[in-house]
């Protein structure tokens, strides 16, 4: 190896992730090129002084108990689930096998509005975290083609996003989120002082016709759908304002596709 | 929330926090937007916590803060001129006098700090991810999404930067 080579790897030797062959030959040269042995020497200075103790930040204690609560918080959270299937487990060993399948078909049509009540929170979780961590929108715009434009990039669908946004509203702009384990596009408008996210995504083929309201920890919700698009409108501006918002959504969503 | 399951976050994935909120004020240098993308990477995690399938939370964690400082990044970027920094020439050559010769000892930790931050946020990363939270190179890789190998020239770039910088200092005093 010469010594052009060996400047070239130093760093990766001084880490230990050179390949042992590669390992070896430096090694050799290093042994013999009193310069690139000091390179050595002075690189691994440079290594020791970047990851001294006090360059490294410890979390505050103030982000630590905010941390602790947030989880605590979410620890407390009611969720459905759990004590169902716990229920179902302990019918299973007590009940015969026909109050079994009863039980079962009660089950199946629990769970859809269950899965749906989770997307409402999620969608409650995704609205407050835009707002707390003062993360509402990645494209900041009031032009739809240019949210759509931005959002098409990002999403394997193109969202539809109205040409006039509806009356009192302006439209702040839009962000890529997760809802129910899925990227959806986010619209964020803001009118007579509140936000309102309008979570759009494409609804799975056959889906059944959905319109839901929940008020979740203070926030309205309203979670409905057309052929061409699922809605969840997510605001604290009051349910009848949300409603209003969603409806105009889904009729003149309705002869849009993003497919 | 299912209570277990916030159990084992707390144990998995909050015993990582220093690391995640080192990360994060390293690549905003600031540290109010650290304790923002801090706490909302954390929530993030919580809320994806069920569905994580792997055995590294660290490393999934740190993947979590890094994509959410980089969205932040995104929308700072008046302030950060974007360099490709893989295609962007700077070869050995250029170096081949030894740039880590002037410093070696007496460095002082806030000039250190000053000129790590004023690295390329592409180089910064791979360097406080190395040098400052131990990692390996293959960790690395994950976290930063890019090959082995990108991390690897990345890490002898930046430190040839940094050390060509402190050596600047040293010279210009």
């Amino acid at each position: 190896m010469k010594c052009m080579e060996v400047l070239q790897l130093i760093s990766a030797y001084a880490d230990g992730e050179l390949d042992p062959r590669r390992r070896a030959d430096a090694e050799q040269h290093l042994r013999t090129c009193p310069n690139c042995a000091r390179a050595l020497e002075n690189l691994s200075a440079l290594k020791a002084a970047v990851g001294q103790e006090s360059l490294f930040h410890r979390t505050p204690d103030s982000l630590h108990s905010a941390i602790l609560q947030m989880v605590d918080e979410a620890a407390n959270e009611p969720t459905a689930a759990p004590p169902h299937t716990r229920q179902w487990r302990w019918a299973a060993g007590v009940i015969a096998t026909v109050v079994l399948i009863g039980i079962g078909i009660g089950a199946y049509s629990l769970m859809t509005p269950l899965k749906q009540k989770r997307l409402a929170t999620d969608a409650v979780w995704d609205h407050k975290r835009s707002l707390l961590a003062d993360h509402l929108v990645d494209v900041a715009s009031s032009d739809p083609k240019k949210v759509s434009g931005w959002l098409s990039g990002k999403l394997g669908f193109a969202p539809w996003v109205p040409d006039q946004p509806p009356a009192g509203y302006l439209l702040l702009g839009a962000r890529v989120d997760i809802l129910d384990g899925r990227e959806v596009a986010a619209l964020v408008y803001r009118g007579d002082g509140h936000v309102i996210n309008v979570f759009e995504w494409p609804p799975s083929p056959g889906a059944a016709a959905v319109q839901l309201n929940y008020q979740i920890q203070g926030f309205s919700v309203e979670l409905w759908n057309n052929p061409a698009w699922n809605f969840c409108t997510v605001s604290d501006a009051g349910a009848a304002s949300v409603q209003s918002l969603t409806n105009m959504f889904v009729i003149e969503g309705c002869s849009t596709t993003g497919r | 929330m299912d209570q277990e399951l916030v159990n084992r976050f707390r144990q998995k994935v909050l015993t990582h926090l220093d690391e995640a909120y080192n990360l994060a004020r390293w690549l905003t240098r600031d540290r109010h937007d650290a304790e923002d993308i801090v706490q909302e990477a954390c929530l993030r995690a919580l809320r994806g916590f069920g569905n994580f399938r792997g055995d590294d939370a660290r490393a999934w964690l740190l993947t979590i803060v890094r994509n959410t400082c980089y969205t932040w990044l995104k929308r700072q970027r008046t302030r950060d001129t974007a360099v490709d920094v893989d295609t962007d020439v700077d070869t050995v050559e250029s170096a081949s006098a030894d740039p880590f010769s002037v410093l070696s000892r007496n460095l002082q930790s806030e000039q250190l700090r000053a000129a790590v931050e004023d690295l390329p946020v592409e180089f910064r990363e791979v360097i406080v991810l190395k040098d400052l939270q131990g990692m390996s190179y293959r960790e690395i890789a994950k976290i930063v999404a890019v090959p082995i190998g990108t991390v690897m020239s990345r890490l002898a770039r930046g430190r040839r930067r940094l050390a060509e910088r402190l050596c600047a200092e040293k010279g210009a005093t």
